[in-house]
């Protein structure tokens, strides 16, 4: 890369400088960039950052840990484990392979996704669903187990809605992340958690943990479909317990 | 090799089921981890940090995030590029490592990993269903 060759020195530089005394987070890290990165926002001090990402891409950095909310970095054979390299195509077998049996049913070629693909390749074996075009790939060691479901509250992050076409398709549930949006514009709130019952996604829940207050704010909980008496205790139960952990009182919507 | 046939019922509770979200729950951390194979790092504070929320969710109260930042702290789970992953996962990718050339455009997310903007989650956010 253009920006890495010409600040080659700047690269040996950090990792000298993590040599010496490293895990240290990217602020101890010298900026001696001979050509400066372009930056397009208010912040200029980029280059550090810039330098450190490509250095992990290359395997010499990694991160190490955090020192409170700050990360630290220091040299990839300090941290990586020694075990052997596998060959990049047997890592991309084992890495879709990983992913399926994560996702349990995915499909082999998606659109491009930063960082962590939602497909698979041609991972363990395929499949089609019934009334859902197309074709699919699945873990074969989850067909045919008995299913006991439980409530649960989601992430908008969490990777069984990660996928939202495969959300849609399998799901039928109809989900955003609206804390980009709008406040006007939200259906649903900054930051809904996805409710789960059982294999269904019944309605999300729109709450704020309002620590100085020392209250998990619950604003609504949208239902997509008509709760039972069932649902709804267990949906709450789950709420209470989200409040419990997070060491909250809990404030319902009136 | 033949072709599976899953009722949309079946294919949700393979879903369910591989992402640990049956009954019973499972315990351990670490175990959850390596079968989930990642925890996106998202220090969103609506809630809780993303990471430590999956985890909740998976494992109920008996989670305490203190049992993550150790086990990042002894680089027993590693950040890669926003994702926390078991230690010995990092063999996955180094041979991609060794092999990068660098990039003729910088991808805008790779630029916003840098200053902590979010580029995960503004991409899922923006991401659409159909």
């Amino acid at each position: 890369m253009r920006w890495v060759k010409a600040n080659d020195a700047f690269r040996r530089d950090i990792l000298e400088r993590l040599r010496c005394d490293g895990p240290l987070t990217s602020r101890d890290l010298p900026d001696t960039a001979a050509v400066p990165w372009r930056s397009s926002g208010w912040n200029n001090n980029r280059n550090v950052p810039m330098m450190l990402e490509c250095m992990v891409l290359r395997g010499e950095v990694s991160t190490a840990g955090r020192r409170g909310r700050d990360r630290l970095w220091d040299l990839a054979t300090r941290i990586y484990p020694d075990d052997a390299v596998i060959p990049a195509g047997e890592a991309l077998r084992l890495r879709n392979e990983r992913r399926l049996r994560a996702l349990g049913i995915a499909r082999a070629r998606g659109p491009e996704c930063p960082v962590e693909p939602n497909d698979v390749g041609e991972a363990s074996e395929p499949a089609v669903v019934d009334g859902v075009k197309g074709a699919w790939r699945v873990d074969p060691a989850l067909l045919g187990q008995p299913f006991r479901g439980r409530a649960a509250l989601l992430s908008p992050l969490d990777r069984l809605v990660y996928d939202r076409k495969r959300t849609t398709e399998l799901f039928q549930f109809d989900y955003q992340l609206e804390m980009f949006k709008p406040a006007a514009k939200r259906r649903w709130g900054y930051f809904a958690l996805p409710i789960l019952y059982g294999d269904r996604l019944v309605g999300k829940v729109d709450a704020t943990a309002e620590r100085k207050a020392g209250v998990l704010q619950v604003n609504a909980i949208h239902m997509d479909m008509p709760f039972t008496k069932t649902m709804t205790s267990a949906v709450h139960r789950e709420i209470k317990e989200l409040a419990r952990w997070l060491d909250l009182e809990l404030a319902l919507p009136a | 090799m033949s072709v599976h046939e899953l009722s949309r019922t079946e294919a949700r509770r393979v879903a369910v089921r591989a992402q640990l979200l049956g009954s019973p729950k499972p315990t351990g951390l670490l175990d959850v981890v390596r079968h989930l194979t990642l925890l996106q790092s998202d220090l969103t504070a609506a809630i809780a940090p993303n990471a430590d929320l999956v985890a909740w969710s998976r494992l109920g109260s008996a989670y305490s995030p203190a049992e993550l930042s150790d086990a990042i702290e002894s680089c027993t789970l590693i950040e890669l590029h926003g994702m926390i992953r078991p230690c010995e996962d990092l063999a996955l990718y180094r041979a991609d490592m060794a092999e990068w050339q660098g990039f003729d455009e910088v991808p805008d997310w790779r630029q916003a990993l840098c200053d902590g903007s979010r580029p995960m989650t503004r991409s899922v956010a923006t991401s659409s269903s159909g």
